[in-house]
Parts: structure tokens; C-alpha cells; sequence
């Protein structure tokens, strides 16, 4: 009983203590294999943690106290989401945490009376207008296949989430760099364009919360994606163990991400918009067909 | 060496202002950000941002009308942070000497930390004065530190 507690509490809180420490290598890494392809030498892998402790040590200039507390939810919720999402509690409900991290940055951005933070707090909405629903109606259909919403019921289904919904993870593929903040849907970060969109008037220590946020995103999201393969895998005798299989999937989901950033330029929040949300929701209602006609759901 | 200074001496976040030079010295500038000098693997970052930064780059002599927009620029930027005045224009004034819509060099202005003189600089130069605003960023939070003890000191 005692070791079965261990690996239902303990497992999931060391996970989300060493998330920030997860998600800054992988940025760093990804900043490293950019510059290799740019043919740069490229930032040390630990580059973003030499960033967040920089900006802890700096002085905070202060324009008002609101976009303060909208800043420091927006950093309590993305820890909650990611919390929810490795304790295994609902889906529904984590994915709406998640959403209203989201929320809380566009307060902040409409807060901070700055042209550039209103620009970027309108964009970042666009943005949630595109992914919101096509995540959603993921999540239904995690529902519709595996009779609950609870993230418990996809470890206990007899066939992982992939074989079900191979079009609806794809979708969720097309709508990942918007999360992770990257080209071609960096539109509310687009520092050529509008200085750092909602995080302009940050500075100092409050700023570095935004830097910390953004790892613990990071490593959400790849969770998220990983949870489409939590079986075992049998192959030729041997048993792939689930965990190394969602580790795979979230890989390829990294790899994915970087290999898009650097293949592509920013599109414009019109063109986003059309283009990610027609073709996910192309791609969701032909995974639904494919349910319904397979006689996968469950009601 | 604190965590703390080891970190700051390992990101310096960079504006580049230029104060209504010839824009020689600002593609020198750019220059530093390609792959045959990278600037990028001491930790630089580009900032267009003054509240993100640490190192404000000066390019060209002020003139009368940039006076209020570059402080206004340097009073925006979070403690500690240097000002490097890029090229012999930024430095000395240069060819703009007594002209009469300039201010002439930049330390009439702001307090200047690094002189990087050259018409137009190597990227070689921008990348050495960075590297020396390094020591002196530390430096200066040292002092502020400091003066913040002693005020305390003097309070109680």
C-alpha cells in the first residue's frame, strides 16, 4: 500500500519539481540547435537558467501593481494546470486551468496601459480563439473514447489514445507552436515587431516569473502530447514500458517544434487563424467520423 | 563570485539605440549577431526592449532633438546597466564636432562606462567592449548594494 502511495503522489510531485529545471534544458537545447543550424556556435545549454537568475537579480521597475498580481496568477496557474495534469485529475478541468493561464496574460498585457502590451494582449487572444476550441474538442473526444474525463481512465484503456485519435493528435501538432510561443505563431511575442507583446512592461524579477512560466509551459504541453501513448508496447519479445513511450512521443513533439520554428516565418494573425483553424477542425470531425463508424465510443 | 554575478556576467540583454549617426557603426553592429562573429554564444540577446535590458549600445553622436528620447530611454532601464558608446562619433563627437544640431559626443549626455572608438568599428571591438561592460555591470551592483547599506547604516 505505502509503495503504490509512492508512485501515485511521489512520482508526480518530483516530476513537477524538476519541471522548470526539465523544460529550461530543453529551451536551452533548442537555442543550441538553432544556432548549429544557423552555423553559430549558439548560447551554453543552460543559457536560459543564467537568464532567469540574472533577471532575479535586477531591479524591478514598477509601472502599477495590477499587471503584478495578473502576472504572478498567470505563474500560480500554469503550476496548478501542470500539477492537475500530473496528478491525474481531470482533463476538462485542466485544460480550462490552462486556458485561463492564458487569460491572466492577456490581463496583464491590457493592464500595463502600454501600446505595445494592448497589441500583444489583443494577439494573444486571437490566439486562444484559434486553439481553444480545436483543444476542447480533443478533449472530447479523449471523452468520447475513453468514457471519462478523468486522465486515470486513459492509463486503464485497453488501446492507447494514438490508435483511437491519430488525426486529433495531429491537430493538436498543428496547434502546438502556438502554445509553445513559436514561429510560425509567435505573432504575440514578435519581438521585431511589438518589443515582447504583453511582457514589455515587465522588468527585473517579475519578468524572470514570466521566464520560469514559460519552462513549466513548456514541459505541459509535451506532457499533454505524451499522454496520447501511455501503454506498454510489446515488440519481438520484449515489453516497451508506457512511460518510455509517452517520453518518445513528447521527443517527437520536441522535435517537431524546433524543426518548424526554424522552417518558417510568422504568419499573420488573419492567416493563423483561417489556416489552423479550418484545417484542425478538418481534422478533428474526420477523426470523429472515424470513431463513430469504427464503434470506438463510448457513451 | 555569487551565483547572482556569475549569472549577469553570462547574459548581458543589449539595446542598440542609434542616436542619428551615419548607420556605419550600426551594421558593424548587426554584424556581430552573424555566424562568423556570434555575439549570441556569450549569452547576447537583442532586445528592441529597454526595460528587458542590461547593456544599452549608443551609436552616433546626439543630436538636439534625440537628447530627451535617449534619457528617457536610460532612466527606463532596470539597475545595473551600462552604456557603451560605439564608434568615434558616439565617443569624441568625430566629424560632427561643433556642428550645430549635434550635442556632440554621448557622455554629454549619459554617463558613459565604455569607449569603443573606430570609423567604422571592427565587430571584433563591439564584442571586446562587451566583454568589458561584463566586469563593470558586476561592479556597479556591488556599489549599489553598498550605497543601499550605508544608507540603511545611516538611518538607523
Amino acid at each position: 500500500m505505502a509503495d503504490n502511495m509512492l508512485v501515485t503522489y511521489g512520482v508526480p510531485l518530483v516530476l513537477l519539481i524538476l519541471s522548470p529545471f526539465i523544460g529550461g534544458i530543453l529551451i536551452g537545447i533548442d537555442r543550441k540547435v538553432t544556432a548549429r543550424l544557423q552555423n553559430r556556435a549558439g548560447p551554453p545549454i543552460v543559457q536560459p537558467f543564467y537568464d532567469v537568475l540574472k533577471l532575479f537579480g535586477k531591479e524591478d521597475k514598477i509601472v502599477n501593481k495590477t499587471y503584478l498580481v495578473f502576472g504572478s496568477a498567470y505563474f500560480l496557474t500554469v503550476i496548478l494546470s501542470l500539477g492537475l495534469l500530473l496528478f491525474r485529475y481531470d482533463l476538462l478541468i485542466t485544460t480550462f486551468t490552462f486556458g485561463l493561464s492564458f487569460i491572466f496574460l492577456v490581463l496583464a498585457g491590457y493592464s500595463t496601459r502600454s501600446q505595445f502590451g494592448y497589441v500583444g494582449a489583443t494577439r494573444e487572444l486571437m490566439q486562444m480563439l484559434t486553439y481553444e476550441p480545436i483543444l476542447l474538442f480533443t478533449v472530447f473526444l479523449v471523452r468520447l473514447v475513453t468514457g471519462s474525463f478523468e486522465i486515470n481512465s486513459i492509463y486503464n484503456a485497453a488501446q492507447p489514445l494514438l490508435f483511437a485519435l491519430p488525426l486529433a493528435l495531429l491537430a493538436i501538432f498543428v496547434i502546438l507552436p502556438i502554445k509553445a510561443r513559436k514561429s510560425p505563431f509567435d505573432i504575440a511575442e514578435a519581438h521585431q515587431e511589438i518589443a515582447q507583446g504583453p511582457e514589455t512592461e515587465y522588468s527585473g524579477k517579475f519578468l524572470g516569473l514570466l521566464y520560469l512560466t514559460h519552462f513549466f509551459e513548456l514541459f505541459f504541453i509535451l506532457w499533454f502530447v505524451g499522454l496520447f501513448y501511455v501503454k506498454d508496447l510489446p515488440v519481438a519479445g520484449f515489453v516497451i514500458p508506457g512511460i518510455a513511450m509517452q517520453v518518445l512521443l513528447m521527443l517527437i513533439a520536441y522535435v517537431f517544434l524546433i524543426v518548424v520554428d526554424n522552417a518558417t516565418a510568422r504568419l499573420r494573425v488573419d492567416q493563423m487563424l483561417k489556416q489552423v483553424f479550418i484545417l484542425g477542425m478538418i481534422l478533428l470531425i474526420l477523426n470523429l467520423a472515424y470513431i463513430i463508424v469504427t464503434g470506438r465510443w463510448i457513451a | 563570485m555569487s551565483l547572482t554575478e556569475l549569472a549577469r556576467k553570462k547574459s548581458p540583454w543589449v539595446i542598440h539605440v542609434g542616436s542619428g549617426g551615419c548607420n556605419g557603426c550600426d551594421l558593424e553592429i548587426l554584424a556581430c549577431l552573424t555566424p562568423r562573429y556570434d555575439a549570441s554564444r556569450f549569452g547576447v540577446v537583442s532586445t528592441g526592449n529597454p526595460k528587458h535590458a542590461d547593456i544599452m549600445l549608443v551609436v552616433g553622436p546626439v543630436t538636439l532633438k534625440y537628447k530627451e528620447i535617449i534619457k528617457n530611454l536610460y532612466d527606463q532601464m532596470p539597475d545595473p546597466k551600462v552604456v557603451i558608446a560605439v564608434g568615434t562619433c558616439a565617443s569624441t563627437g568625430g566629424i560632427y564636432q561643433g556642428c550645430y544640431g549635434h550635442c556632440g559626443s554621448v557622455d554629454r549626455v549619459l554617463p558613459v562606462d565604455v569607449y569603443v572608438p573606430g570609423c567604422n568599428v571592427r565587430p571584433e571591438a563591439v564584442i571586446d567592449g562587451l566583454v568589458l561592460a561584463l566586469d563593470i555591470l558586476n561592479e556597479k551592483e556591488r556599489k549599489i548594494l553598498e550605497d543601499k547599506r550605508s544608507k540603511a547604516k545611516g538611518a538607523a
